[in-house]
C-alpha cells in the first residue's frame, strides 16, 4: 500500500492566504481540500445599519485588486432597490472604469503571477531577469489600467468617485483624450500579448464544466445581463439565490457555492474568464475574436491552463472597447441621477475580473441597510477548483512529486483566486499512501 | 519651480494595523514641508512604484517590516547597492508582490533610481482594522530624524 501527499503549505502568487492538501491512496485520489484561512471579515454584518450611499465605498475595501467590481455590484443593486436607472454617458463611464480594472487585474495576473508558472520560474523576479521586455510590457499595460481607474475612480486603488446614481465628478472629453493615446498603444501591446501567451506550453487537461456568466443582448459581459450557463440556466439576476446556495465546509473559512438544482453532491460551476469566453464568444469585438483565432482558440475552450490566453483576449477586448467608449463620450449634464431613500430590495451581479460578484441589499424607508449579502467569485469557484485538482492529479500520478505539486499550484492560479475576497490567505499538501 | 530632487515614498495599507507605518511616516515628512522634497503615499502596487521614481536621483521608501524583531525597531538599507532581505519585506498584506521583490524586478529592468534608501519599521500587529501600535508610533519620529540626517536635511 502506498500513500502520497501533495502539500503546499503556503500558496504563493495568489491574493490572500491559504493551503492545499491532496491525499492519494493506492493510486487513487482520496481527498482534495483547498483550505482558506484568511480570517472572516464580516463585511455583510457591519454593512447593516449603514446608509445606502456608503455601500460602494465600504465594499470597495473588501479587495485591493477588484474594488471597482465591488463598487459596481453595490451601486447596481442599490439602484435596483431605489428604482434608479443609469443610462447613457454615465453608464458608459462606469463601463470604462470597469475596463480599467480588468486591464489592471488581467495584466497583473497574466504577466506577474501566472506566466512564471509556464516558463518554469519560481516568481516574476526570476522571469524579469530573463525576459525583461515581457515584464516591462506587462507593467506598462497594467499602468494604462491604473490611469483609467485613477481618472474615473479618483485614485488608483480603492476608487472613491463612484456613487449610487452615477459619479461624484465626471471627466470632460478633453480629460479623456490623453487616455485614448495610451489605449491605442495598449491595443497593440494586448495583441502582442495574445500572440505571446498562445505560444506557452499548456498541460493537457480538459474538464466538463458548467460555465456560469452574465449574458447581455449586445455587450461582452461586464455590468449587466442575465445569468446563463451551458446547461440551460437562463435567469434574471434577482433569482440568483433561488438557484445558487452557499454552504460552510469545515476546512475553509470561505463559503462554498453550488447550483441547488443539480442534485446532492453536485452543482459545482465555473465563473470567470473561461466561462465568459465560452458563453459570450460572439460578443467579443471582431479584433479580439480575430486574435483568439490566430492564437488557436476556437469559440470553445475547456482547458483551464489556457485561461491565460483567454485573459489576454479579454484584455484586448476591453482595451478596444475602452477606445470606443472614449470616442463616443459626451459629457453628461449632471454627474449623477438623484437617488432618494425608499424601502426595497435590490440585487446585482457584475463580472469581476475573476467572475461574477453578487450583491443583494434590503433597505428600510430611511435608506438604511437592513440586510446585505455578498457572494464573491472565488467562493463560487472553490468546488470546481477542488474537483479540477482531483481530476488533474488522478490523470498525472506518474509525474514526480515536485512537478505534480508545481502543476497543482499552477492549476490554482488558473482561477486567479482572490482569497481575501472569498473569506468572509494558501499551502499545498499531496499525501500518497 | 525647481524639480524636486528627493522623493520620499511611504508604502502601506491604512486599514491593516502597523502595515500603515510607511504611510504615517510619509505624512510626518509632508508636514515638515522640506525644500526639494516630494512626498508620495502608495499602497504597494508595483507599476505605480516603478513609475513614481522615474527622474528622481534620490529616492527613499519607507515600509513596515515583519521579521519577528522587536516592535518599533528601525532598519535601513541601501537598496541601490544590493537586494533587501526578502524575509523582512515579504508580502504581508494584500500586496501581491513584496517590496524586496518589486525592487529586484526594477533592478532587472534597469529602472532603479541612482540612490534608493529603504527604511523599515518592525510592526507588531497587522490585523485588519487595527491602528498603529504604540511601539510603531513611538519609532516613527526616530526613523524620520535618522532619514533627515542621512539625506543632509536635518
Amino acid at each position: 500500500m502506498s500513500t502520497r501527499t501533495i502539500k503546499v503549505d503556503y500558496l504563493a502568487r495568489v491574493e490572500g492566504e491559504g493551503a492545499l492538501h491532496i491525499k492519494i491512496k493506492d493510486g487513487r485520489v482520496t481527498g482534495v481540500q483547498l483550505q482558506i484561512w484568511e480570517p472572516p471579515r464580516f463585511f455583510e454584518a457591519f454593512l447593516r445599519g449603514r446608509h445606502f450611499t456608503e455601500a460602494p465605498d465600504i465594499t470597495a475595501r473588501i479587495c485591493g485588486i477588484c474594488p471597482v467590481a465591488y463598487q459596481m455590484s453595490s451601486v447596481h443593486a442599490m439602484e435596483e432597490a431605489l428604482k434608479v436607472q443609469v443610462a447613457g454617458p454615465l453608464r458608459a463611464l462606469r463601463r470604462l472604469l470597469y475596463c480599467g480594472e480588468w486591464i489592471e487585474s488581467h495584466a497583473l495576473h497574466l504577466f506577474m503571477l501566472h506566466a512564471p508558472d509556464f516558463l518554469g520560474y519560481e516568481d516574476s523576479l526570476q522571469m524579469a531577469r530573463d525576459h525583461p521586455d515581457i515584464v516591462k510590457l506587462g507593467l506598462q499595460l497594467k499602468k494604462v489600467g491604473n490611469e483609467l481607474v485613477t481618472l474615473l475612480g479618483g485614485r488608483e486603488i480603492h476608487p472613491i468617485n463612484v456613487r449610487v446614481g452615477g459619479f461624484y465628478k465626471v471627466p470632460t472629453k478633453g480629460e479623456l483624450a490623453p487616455l485614448a493615446e495610451r489605449l491605442a498603444w495598449a491595443r497593440d501591446a494586448a495583441r502582442q500579448t495574445v500572440a505571446w501567451v498562445a505560444g506557452l506550453p499548456f498541460p493537457e487537461y480538459e474538464a466538463d464544466y458548467e460555465f456560469v456568466a452574465l449574458r447581455h443582448e449586445e455587450e461582452y459581459p461586464l455590468n449587466a445581463g442575465r445569468l446563463v450557463s451551458n446547461r440551460g440556466l437562463d435567469i434574471p439576476v434577482r433569482d440568483y439565490e433561488k438557484y445558487f446556495q452557499e454552504e460552510h465546509v469545515p476546512h475553509s473559512h470561505a463559503l462554498h457555492s453550488h447550483l441547488k438544482t443539480r442534485g446532492q453532491g453536485r452543482g459545482s460551476y465555473l465563473v470567470g474568464p473561461l466561462a465568459r469566453y465560452n458563453l459570450n464568444f460572439d460578443r467579443l469585438s471582431p479584433l479580439a475574436q480575430e486574435a483568439a483565432g490566430q492564437a488557436g482558440l476556437g469559440p470553445e475552450c475547456r482547458n483551464p491552463f489556457q485561461s491565460i490566453v483567454v485573459r489576454a483576449v479579454e484584455m484586448l477586448h476591453v482595451v478596444d472597447e475602452a477606445l470606443g467608449l472614449i470616442a463616443a463620450y459626451e459629457m453628461p449634464d449632471a454627474p449623477a441621477l438623484p437617488a432618494a431613500p425608499r424601502a426595497g430590495v435590490g440585487s446585482a451581479c457584475t463580472e469581476a475580473p475573476r467572475g461574477i460578484l453578487y450583491h443583494r441589499y434590503r433597505l428600510d424607508e430611511a435608506g438604511l441597510i437592513q440586510e446585505a449579502k455578498i457572494v464573491p467569485p472565488t467562493s463560487q469557484n472553490q468546488k470546481s477548483m477542488e474537483s479540477d485538482l482531483g481530476q488533474f492529479v488522478a490523470g498525472h500520478l506518474d509525474l514526480p512529486q515536485d512537478q505534480l505539486t508545481w502543476q497543482c499550484e499552477q492549476m490554482i492560479r488558473n482561477y486567479d483566486p482572490c482569497i481575501s475576497c472569498a473569506t468572509h490567505f494558501l499551502k499545498l499538501q499531496l499525501d500518497r499512501e | 519651480m525647481d524639480q524636486a530632487e528627493i522623493l520620499i515614498i511611504g508604502i502601506g495599507n491604512i486599514f491593516r494595523g502597523d502595515d500603515a507605518a510607511g504611510l504615517a511616516a510619509a505624512r510626518l515628512v509632508r508636514e515638515m514641508r522640506l525644500p526639494g522634497v516630494t512626498v508620495l503615499e502608495l499602497d504597494g502596487d508595483i507599476s505605480a512604484l516603478l513609475e513614481s521614481w522615474q527622474g528622481f536621483p534620490k529616492v527613499v521608501v519607507i515600509d513596515a517590516v515583519a521579521s519577528e524583531s522587536e516592535a518599533g525597531q528601525v532598519f535601513r538599507f541601501a537598496a541601490h547597492a544590493g537586494p533587501l532581505p526578502r524575509r523582512l519585506f515579504a508580502c504581508c498584506s494584500c500586496h501581491s508582490l513584496g517590496l524586496a521583490e518589486q525592487i529586484e524586478i526594477a533592478r532587472s529592468l534597469k529602472q532603479l533610481p541612482p540612490s534608493l534608501m529603504v527604511y523599515g519599521v518592525e510592526g507588531k500587529d497587522f490585523q485588519l482594522g487595527a491602528g498603529l501600535s504604540p511601539e510603531v508610533q513611538e519609532a516613527l519620529p526616530r526613523l524620520v530624524k535618522q532619514m533627515r540626517q542621512d539625506l543632509g536635511l536635518a
